[in-house]
């Protein structure tokens, strides 16, 4: 009944084609194709990925194919190691291979990662640009991601005394 | 941006923040819309831009060549929302507009403003609290507000701690406060020790801090050396025997499981080996202001040293060694785990538990003592200052008592007469049987533990009066806790688990049977349970 391959349609226009095991990675692909029984014919339509990122996320997937669970796997493998360390480090070559790229690369990747709801992928790219964060400054921080400062002096004093506080109870 | 467009969607945005969403089935559609609507029309986008208020929206629906037009008050950032529409639109395949209001002023069209909110969260999850609560929430508002947010407090609640409420405070709130009970616990000194023949000199890596004075150790008084003749009247040593012993000034740090801590953790890191070829470190806890020796050659210490492996303790005035690990050297990290619940000392090597090395010893005030016997020996001694290469959360989460079971006080001696506590006893065992394995386990022990031998002998005896066959097993633990001889060995291992689990069945059966008979008899009349 079910095709072994499907055809999507990304936002600039490009169809692509994808095997079923890999689109079925995606729970919203999925979920679209549970929706349509019977309607394999059309393209899926994914507005919100471009053809460039769509690769990219179909080179994680057959990387990743085989994976039962990728998320537990990263736990398992970090298992001794100390508690922090489980959650932030990427212990595969091949990720840290795919994570070295541009930071609007990167922000695209995770945002169609979130909207076709690709967990392991999302995860990573979490991890990513939260190992990016670690060791910065605020102001470091601003200025890699471009945001900019609209907290007002109030609230930094209020933040101030706050911290003040704690620091002397502990 | 294409013009042909068939059957897609397209989020789009203008100068106003007004953003439209289409799906339709061609460009002309669009532009026919648009004109019906009276709305300025598409741009070279191919885009309909509609505010969904304003004296422009009242065209009735029934005009439009749409089928449906929906304004909406979502955050379009929020890309959930707008997939779920574009899911059930999908399988409806509706041509229609949806018309969005942007709730929030415009963005700049920074990377990091595409990202919704829970996967900024996401993100700011993977973050060491520290920079979590110091950084994060001073990069701007939108970060601030979900730095601060209670379901990523939450999550991160349960996945460090465990904990499943959080009382009356906010989630941040009583993270932080947990937290604050670990770093208090766990003092954050990292200290490297060398010992130069004549004395024992510590690095500290933070001397600026101002509780270094209190955390670490005796300071240079407390790193005595041993000179000559020893402690106990033991025979002189030469002088290459002289040993420097580091000790912590503090009571040992406890890390925080459930609402008490139960075991206390340190690691050491041989740094440096010593020149002279009887370099032994020894790695152990020992009672406050011990001077004399390498952990577990006197008195009430225990201690595993890197020469041997063996881990030695000296219970009386007779040693008691055993061979236990690996031996250690230069490179490796030896872990030392006080667990006051058990009243067992164990050890790990490289981040490996390698067993219960003591059990049943007095874990009271002893204090992490590290002996060091060459000159140039150097280790480096973590209280939790930096990473632990075991991990103590996953041992504080295997090991955890996770309930209490009052014990009857062990001052009541056991007669015949006073079948009550016996009573009481079978009454708590009863308790246990729904309960995990361990629980049970752990509570007879400490329950048994106050008993001797002939003590035992004697609820024995009254309770083969009671029903013979239920009790065996009873006995052989009641001896077995306090290793009598010849029966099995002292570890609460799985034999006793064993044994305890079917001792549990017959107990029950025990009490449900003999119950009448139990309520019945004579003695003293008994408080009630608790």
């Amino acid at each position: 009944m079910a095709s072994e391959s499907i055809s999507v349609t990304t936002s600039d226009d490009q169809t692509i084609q994808l095997s079923r095991k890999h689109a079925q990675m995606s729970q919203t692909i999925n979920s679209m194709l549970e929706d349509s029984v019977g309607a394999d014919q059309e393209a899926i339509p994914l507005p919100n990925v471009s053809s460039e990122v769509l690769k990219k996320v179909i080179d994680w997937c057959t990387h990743h194919e085989n994976d039962p669970a990728p998320v537990e796997k990263v736990k398992k493998l970090n298992k001794k190691r100390e508690y922090k360390a489980k959650n932030s480090t990427i212990s595969d070559e091949w990720d840290k291979n795919f994570v070295n790229a541009e930071l609007r690369v990167i922000v695209d990747i995770l945002l169609a990662a979130n909207y076709l709801d690709v967990k392991g992928l999302f995860e990573l790219m979490c991890k990513h640009i939260a190992n990016e964060l670690k060791g910065k400054t605020p102001d470091q921080i601003r200025e890699r991601f471009g945001i900019q400062d609209d907290l007002t002096e109030e609230d930094k004093a209020a933040m101030r005394k706050a911290w003040g506080a704690t620091k002397n109870d502990s | 941006m294409e013009q042909r467009r068939t059957w897609n969607w397209a989020l789009h945005k203008d100068k106003e923040g007004i953003v439209a969403v289409t799906y339709t089935s061609s460009i002309e559609t669009l532009v026919s819309a648009a004109a019906e609507m009276n709305l300025p029309p598409p741009s070279a986008q191919g885009v309909c831009f509609a505010p969904p208020t304003g004296p422009k929206m009242k065209v009735p629906l029934s005009v439009l060549p749409f089928n449906l037009l929906c304004p909406l008050k979502a955050d379009l950032r929020d890309l959930r929302v707008v997939r779920k529409l574009v899911q059930s639109l999908y399988t409806h395949k509706f041509p229609c507009c949806i018309l969005f209001q942007h709730t929030k002023k415009r963005h700049t069209e920074e990377e990091h403003q595409k990202l919704p909110d829970e996967t900024i969260q996401c993100i700011l999850g993977h973050l060491d609290v520290e920079q979590l609560v110091r950084i994060a929430e001073v990069v701007c508002k939108r970060w601030r507000s979900n730095a601060l947010d209670e379901s990523l407090w939450r999550r991160l609640s349960e996945r460090d701690y465990g904990m499943q409420s959080q009382g009356e405070q906010s989630w941040r709130s009583a993270y932080i406060e947990r937290r604050t009970r670990w770093k208090c616990a766990v003092n954050p000194q990292l200290t490297t020790a060398l010992f130069c023949g004549r004395q024992v000199i510590s690095l500290s890596s933070d001397s600026n801090q101002q509780d270094t004075t209190t955390a670490i150790f005796h300071g240079m008084d407390g790193c005595r050396r041993q000179k000559g003749s020893s402690y106990f009247g033991r025979e002189k040593r030469n002088a290459r025997n002289q040993v420097g012993v580091i000790q912590r000034k503090e009571d040992t740090m406890l890390l925080p499981v459930g609402d008490t801590p139960f075991f206390s953790y340190f690691e050491v890191e041989i740094m440096e080996i010593g020149k002279d070829k009887s370099n032994v470190v020894g790695v152990g806890v020992a009672p406050r202001g011990y001077a004399s020796g390498q952990p577990g050659w006197h008195y009430g210490s225990f201690g595993y040293h890197s020469d041997d492996g063996r881990a030695f303790y000296k219970p009386g005035f007779r040693d008691q060694s055993t061979s236990y690990g690996p031996t250690f050297s230069k490179g490796d990290v030896v872990g030392c785990i006080t667990d006051y619940h058990r009243k067992e000392i164990s050890y790990t090597h490289n981040g490996k538990w390698l067993g219960i090395a003591f059990d049943n010893c007095p874990t009271v005030d002893l204090v992490p003592t590290i002996g060091m016997m060459s000159e140039g020996e150097k280790v480096d001694i973590n209280f939790g200052g930096k990473p632990f290469q075991f991990d103590v959360m996953q041992y504080s989460r295997e090991h955890a008592p996770r309930s209490e079971v009052t014990i009857p006080p062990p001052e009541i001696l056991y007669t015949p007469q006073k079948r009550g506590m016996c009573r009481r006893l079978v009454a708590g065992l009863r308790k246990m049987v729904s309960r995990r394995h361990y629980d049970a386990e752990w509570a007879l022990y400490k329950a048994f533990s106050y008993h001797d031998p002939e003590m035992g002998a004697l609820i024995y005896r009254d309770l083969i009066r009671l029903k013979s066959r239920y009790v065996n097993v009873l006995l052989l633990l009641v001896v077995n806790v306090k290793g009598s001889p010849g029966v099995v060995p002292q570890d609460p291992s799985r034999k006793l688990l064993r044994r305890t689990e079917r001792m549990i069945v017959a107990v029950d059966g025990l009490l449900n049977m003999d119950g009448h008979e139990l309520n019945s008899s004579p003695g003293k009349p008994d408080t009630a349970w608790n």
